[in-house]
């Protein structure tokens, strides 16, 4: 009847000190176990138990134990302890267990045996006895899911126009003395936000055109329109695409990093900090961001407009004969000064809403590093569903102008 | 109970011999020599930037000093391949300044983390190890808080919890009780006197605070910022009474310079 097992498992095994001297201290000699049981009398179980019982042999000891005890029925299990020679918390833990489970069982469960080390460790584990798990929480149904999605839709929309609000007071009060304005800051912003976009801009536009005409191309060629590819490529670039493509361009490469660095400095308590140094986090942080969106924004439309409606030029070279003055003529004549206006106006809104969401959705970040990424996204996530949504009141305002 | 005098006549389990680590261009350590005995506690104090930190990082191989030879158990940590350095790192734990528990986890994850890694054990085993080792702690009861719930004590008493976790037979534990009240710093150090009596393990501790020093070291060392190098070595009540050193006396009677 009598059972041993080796296993080759983790380092995880305790010298006893006074065992030291009598042991290599081998990781293999501290892997092993055996058991073995023996019955004294009817219903009486003795386990004689020695070796390692750790975190690398208590996993096969447990399972031996449960082969030995279940489905049976005992008048006394007697643990014999005394070949143990290691024991960590995970084996103590073990056995305490089944020393336990002599009072919810029907029979007794005894330990005898114990060198002072087991005993060391059992008492450890046993002044600091575990309390029940926790129940967890029940799931909530999906009326209640839906229904806290909604008052949180509306918190933050009530939170986002407070902010708002609070950057309009703060803007306001700069206005009054543009001194106060720390400009060195909005240069900086400037040059993050605005100069150092123009590449990706510029090309996202170049070939934005070049698709669109491309497209329009093979549609207008069977009605021999082809000059018209002109008016479809600079009409839907100024009006919608320009500013839209911008907009979501500043939004995931400048709102992000908006964001990132407000929810860095919340966490670290840097903005703690500015207010009791007497500064307004609002105007310290935000308003130059906001400033410096709203005036690289325009620019970045205007720049992407111009780069978009010469991506569809070269198509229209390259392949549908057309000429350079013959298509510069007809986009010239197909938007007017209104488009080129309110594509700005548009702008300078998708601007202020950009920063102000990422700013927000930065001060909204709470706990550590994780806290940060997921502020930023939701502030790119955020920016683009507001650019969306105004766009959309734009075009139907626009439509009655 | 242990008491220092069984501590003596142990093998050594951390050897370091003549490191030198330099910090750009400047050195933060010269030669240092020094041994870490089996079962004892070893503290390591000094004044800020003085290299403590940086040795402590030596010795778990996370910095590779320029010159010198550290080994733990015999093992080379210098010249170590990594899957040899993986298997050294397995048998110690330790706790880091903060904590730095990972903050996308809860306590119980981050405590089951090393657990999951390196052992079989079923789940339902993983989950009782993992309270017993917050209960050890004191943080019952906090298994589905995420760390940035915690305050700065909380965090460091859980990251002690996750060192624990594989129930190493050394522990490296950096400013163990900096930042703490002294209620929660005098638990922390009777964990640690106690995992020490019941499991032998082996403690490495950087730490500031006097009276905790005076409560658990067996053997402290003192490194010097202008020197690079070790000014003190002993039992810490010895050295506070008999020290002749200027910079040594004051550090372990609290006396400015």
């Amino acid at each position: 009847m009598g059972n041993s097992r080796s296993v080759h498992g983790p380092a995880g095994i305790i010298l006893f000190p006074e065992k030291l001297r009598r042991m290599n201290s081998s990781i293999e000699n501290a892997t092993r176990y055996s058991l073995r049981s023996e019955e004294s009398g009817p219903g009486n179980l003795i386990l004689h138990v020695s070796g390692a019982i750790a975190l690398g042999t208590v996993k096969d000891f447990t399972r031996d134990i449960e082969s030995h005890l279940r489905g049976r029925n005992f008048r006394e299990v007697i643990f014999d302890l005394d070949g143990i020679e290691y024991l960590d918390s995970a084996g103590a833990l073990a056995l305490i267990r089944y020393r336990d489970m002599g009072s919810r069982e029907s029979f007794p469960v005894r330990m005898t045996g114990m060198n002072a080390a087991t005993e060391r460790m059992i008492g450890l584990i046993d002044r600091n006895p575990l309390p029940p798990p926790q129940p967890s929480r029940e799931a909530p149904g999906l009326l209640e899911r839906a229904g806290e999605a909604g008052i949180r839709f509306y918190h933050d929309a009530a939170l986002l126009l407070l902010f708002i609000g609070d950057i309009a007071g703060s803007l306001a009060g700069s206005a009054l003395s543009p001194r106060s304005i720390r400009w060195e800051s909005v240069t900086f912003y400037m040059k993050k936000a605005g100069l150092d976009g123009l590449p990706i801009v510029g090309l996202i536009s170049v070939l934005l055109g070049m698709i669109m005409a491309f497209m329009a191309s093979l549609q207008l060629r069977l009605f021999g329109a082809n000059i018209y590819v002109a008016s479809l490529v600079s009409i839907a670039i100024v009006k919608e695409l320009g500013p839209i493509m911008t907009a979501i361009i500043f939004a995931g490469r400048s709102g992000s990093a908006f964001s990132a660095e407000i929810g860095t400095m919340l966490v670290n308590e840097e903005i703690d900090a500015l207010s009791t140094m007497g500064f307004d986090p609002v105007r310290f942080l935000v308003v130059p961001k906001v400033i410096a969106s709203m005036l690289v924004v325009p620019i970045l439309t205007l720049y992407a407009d111009l780069l978009g409606i010469l991506g569809g030029l070269v198509v229209g070279i390259m392949g549908m004969d057309l000429t350079v003055h013959s298509y510069m003529q007809q986009t010239m004549t197909s938007i007017q000064m209104f488009d080129l206006v309110s594509s700005i106006f548009k702008s300078v809104c998708f601007a202020v809403l950009i920063a102000a969401i990422s700013c927000h959705r930065g001060f909204q970040a709470s706990g550590g590093a994780e806290a940060v990424g997921s502020a930023t996204t939701s502030a790119v996530v955020s920016s683009i569903f507001l650019i969306i949504t105004a766009d959309s009141a734009f075009a139907i305002m626009l439509h009655y102008i | 109970m242990n008491t220092p005098a069984d501590k003596k006549y142990r093998p050594a389990v951390i050897e370091v011999e003549g490191i030198s680590a330099y910090y750009r261009d400047n050195s933060v350590l010269e030669n240092i020599s020094l041994k870490v005995f089996q079962g004892e506690i070893f503290v390591i104090v000094g004044e800020s930037g003085c290299g403590k930190s940086t040795l402590l990082k030596c010795m778990i191989g996370l910095y590779r000093p320029d010159d010198g030879r550290i080994s733990i158990r015999g093992t080379d940590l210098v010249s170590a391949e990594d899957e040899e350095l993986q298997q050294v790192r397995k048998g110690f734990g330790v706790l880091f300044q903060s904590g730095a528990l990972i903050g996308s986890m809860t306590l119980a994850e981050n405590i089951s983390l090393p657990l999951l890694e390196h052992t079989d054990l079923p789940a339902e085993m993983i989950d009782e190890i993992v309270r017993m080792k917050l209960r050890l702690v004191n943080l019952s009861g906090y298994e589905d808080y995420l760390p940035s719930e915690l305050s700065g004590g909380m965090k460091k008493r859980a990251g002690i919890a996750r060192a624990l976790a594989l129930d190493p037979q050394i522990l490296f534990l950096d400013e163990l009780s900096a930042g703490l009240d002294p209620v929660t710093s005098a638990g922390l150090d009777r964990l640690v006197k106690d995992l020490n009596a019941v499991m032998g393990t082996t403690m490495v501790i950087v730490s500031h605070e006097l009276n905790s020093i005076m409560n658990i070291a067996d053997r402290v060392i003192m490194l010097d910022k202008s020197t690079r190098g070790i000014i003190a070595e002993g039992n810490p009540r010895e050295i506070r009474k008999n020290s002749a050193d200027r910079r040594v006396y004051n550090f372990f009677n609290r006396e400015p310079h």
